[in-house]
């Protein structure tokens, strides 16, 4: 795979609005299925509030993507939630990971968390899948996870370029000095060991980019032609253009999930009336 | 070592004159020290060297590590007084310490540099110290609450402070006669600004009976529109402040988490008495004191935008006082222990109450 310019990636994924939905957001696409109420619902308090970092200057590609997943899925849910902006989220969080919801007196981080806590308290959504396919999108969920996720931190975090032109004049915007410096390489050389603990941390840039292509094929060749990943079922609740954090979310009209690759060549999973995707 | 002192018969000689020498044996070079200390389901081990007189001015190093199973500190400092003039003396500290604070659910880790300039001026002392501190706030448990959650994460802070001190006691524990006068000023710039005033001041009169008041005062003004942090604010009540309270457990609290507060005052009447009966008189029964109490105080939030009229009667409103009697212990001339019987008074819904007996540890007592 021909690589024309490395530089240009990650500044086109900032500069062009895209807000790139990770990895964690094919898991709602996957996840959600229909919406019902059981009958033993809690019911959902008014103040809900979903804390992220500053949305202008501070959040990163990945914790922007996170927040989307968690916001779309919380919005398929019915459930409203106001999006709250502080400089320290992350060391809020209990987890140390962003977003999180402050519901009544419970804090819960993560989307997996979020999902579960929103199952629990009775807004549930009903499973039509069988044993194999739940198998099967397990396994595809880990690969996007893994795979798509990885290189977001990898692309942040280790290659220079982006960090020193993105990431650190980001993460430490809120702080004075030298705390902006000290906050963001601390953050740097966490990242960086935990990519040498799972073994990127050898691989080059354009070696993840090819994981990457790969990964988006496998997740093409199993959309192949059909509307939606796991059910045919066609979507109706949610209506016409619905606005979140600026990404228009159309129903009519063909939408495609691309992740924009150095080359020209656009790997998609196809045209689709989905629920989200990712505008360039 | 020795002073010898001769009578001096050179050919200078004075009529009076005395010729001193002082035999003395000097400090080694480099001391050292180990401890662990255990307590608290938390057990460390604290290292120490110290360069008793680096350069032969009596310029003093010391450093010290501690390495705990929950949390690890160290210190580095570097002492040097002005040749001729002791009491003016400059010092530049290097630190890193984490304190746990469970009435607020919060840990809190301050990575630090200070340079501090201490000098008298006829009977007072003055200290002018620099601090920049890099703060991390943290939340002890999950069970924190969100407002002391809100606080979690890194400030910078960058404070010069002053302190004038007056002391004529003549102990500093359990002291039979004089005052002590301790007032203390502080602005801060970057992520926190603020201005703090405390005043101390102790009267004791005439033994074997000694009667002590004091009073402590404090006020936190933040500079422009950011809030103040939870770590810089002002808390009140246990053993050694408001007796017959819970540790720090007076004031704004949020589920059961104290956040302390910008302005407060506290005041305390002793009287402090022998042992009945005397026992172990002229030895160890001299360490120890009965004492009568009373003490008041209130900790709240300003609103600023009010009049000073406004802010004193916030102040004097919800006073929270209690009243009891106990038995003091003197530790050397440092610390001391205190066991109380209490009667707490005027408690507020969210204080938190110690009535009945009280056991209190510390160095410095309302």
């Amino acid at each position: 795979m021909q690589v024309s310019n490395t530089k240009l990636l990650p500044m086109l994924l900032y500069f062009c609005r895209a807000e790139v939905l990770s990895a964690s957001f094919i898991d709602l696409l996957l996840d959600v299925q229909q919406l019902t109420m059981t009958e033993a619902a809690e019911p959902w308090p008014e103040n809900a509030a979903l804390y992220q970092q500053l949305k202008e200057d501070q959040i990163l590609l990945s914790d922007n993507a996170a927040s989307l997943a968690v916001q779309a899925f919380l919005q398929m849910c019915n459930l409203p939630v106001r999006v709250v902006c502080r400089a320290n989220a992350e060391y809020m969080s209990p987890s140390g990971k962003v977003p999180f919801i402050h519901v009544g007196n419970q804090v819960v981080s993560e989307l997996g968390p979020i999902v579960q806590f929103v199952k629990a308290k009775g807004h549930s959504l009903s499973d039509g899948l069988d044993e194999v396919q739940k198998a099967e999108m397990k396994a595809y969920m880990e690969l996007v996870n893994n795979m798509l996720l990885t290189a977001e931190l990898y692309l942040q975090w280790c290659d220079d370029v982006t960090v020193e032109e993105i990431t650190h004049p980001r993460y430490g915007s809120p702080y004075p000095w030298p705390l902006n410096r000290i906050l963001s390489y601390q953050k740097q050389w966490e990242i960086r060991r935990k990519m040498k603990a799972i073994g990127w941390a050898g691989k080059s840039l354009e070696q993840v980019l090819e994981d990457v292509d790969q990964c988006c094929q496998a997740l093409s060749q199993r959309l192949g032609t059909q509307p939606y990943f796991f059910n045919k079922q066609q979507r109706s609740s949610l209506s016409t253009g619905q606005e979140i954090e600026g990404t228009a979310w159309p129903l009519s009209g063909i939408s495609c999930f691309h992740l924009l690759m150095p080359t020209a060549k656009c790997c998609y999973f196809s045209p689709c009336n989905s629920v989200g995707f990712l505008h360039i | 070592s020795s002073i010898l002192f001769f009578l001096y018969l050179g050919d200078d000689a004075l009529p009076n004159g005395l010729d001193v020498t002082f035999e003395v044996t000097e400090l080694r070079r480099l001391t050292g020290s180990y401890n662990t200390m255990v307590g608290n389901n938390e057990g460390s081990m604290v290292l120490g060297l110290k360069f008793p007189n680096l350069f032969g001015r009596a310029e003093k190093v010391t450093f010290q590590f501690s390495y705990g199973t929950k949390e690890t500190s160290y210190g580095l400092s570097f002492f040097k007084p002005q040749p001729g003039n002791f009491e003016r003396n400059f010092s530049v500290n290097l630190y890193k310490v984490t304190g746990q604070f469970p009435w607020s659910s919060l840990r809190e880790t301050d990575r630090g540099i200070s340079t501090e300039f201490n000098f008298p001026i006829w009977k007072t002392n003055h200290t002018l110290k620099w601090e920049g501190v890099w703060r991390e706030l943290g939340c002890l448990a999950r069970t924190a609450s969100f407002s002391v959650r809100e606080e979690s994460g890194h400030s910078l802070k960058s404070s010069l402070s002053h302190a004038m001190v007056i002391d004529s006691r003549n102990s500093s524990i359990l002291p039979k006669r004089g005052a002590l006068l301790k007032i203390n000023q502080e602005l801060a710039g970057y992520t926190v600004r603020f201005s703090k005033k405390e005043k101390k001041k102790n009267n004791n009169f005439f033994s074997p009976k000694v009667f002590s008041a004091s009073l402590w005062g404090g006020m936190l003004v933040p500079i422009g529109d950011k809030p103040s942090s939870i770590a810089d604010r002002f808390y009140l009540g246990g053993p050694t402040s408001v007796r017959g309270f819970s540790m720090y457990s007076i004031g704004p609290q949020s589920d059961g988490d104290y956040l302390g507060g910008e302005a407060y005052w506290a005041g305390g009447l002793h009287l402090y008495t022998p042992l009945p009966f005397r026992p172990g008189r002229g030895g160890f029964g001299d360490l120890f004191r009965t004492h009568f109490f009373l003490n008041a105080g209130n900790l709240c939030n300003l609103n600023y935008g009010d009049g000073p009229k406004a802010h004193l009667q916030k102040l004097a409103e919800y006073i929270r006082w209690s009243y009891g009697a106990g038995i003091v212990l003197r530790l050397g001339n440092i610390a001391r222990l205190e066991l109380n019987y209490c009667f707490p008074m005027g408690v507020q819904s969210g204080d938190r109450i110690c009535d009945g007996v009280q056991f209190g540890a510390g160095i410095r007592f309302l």
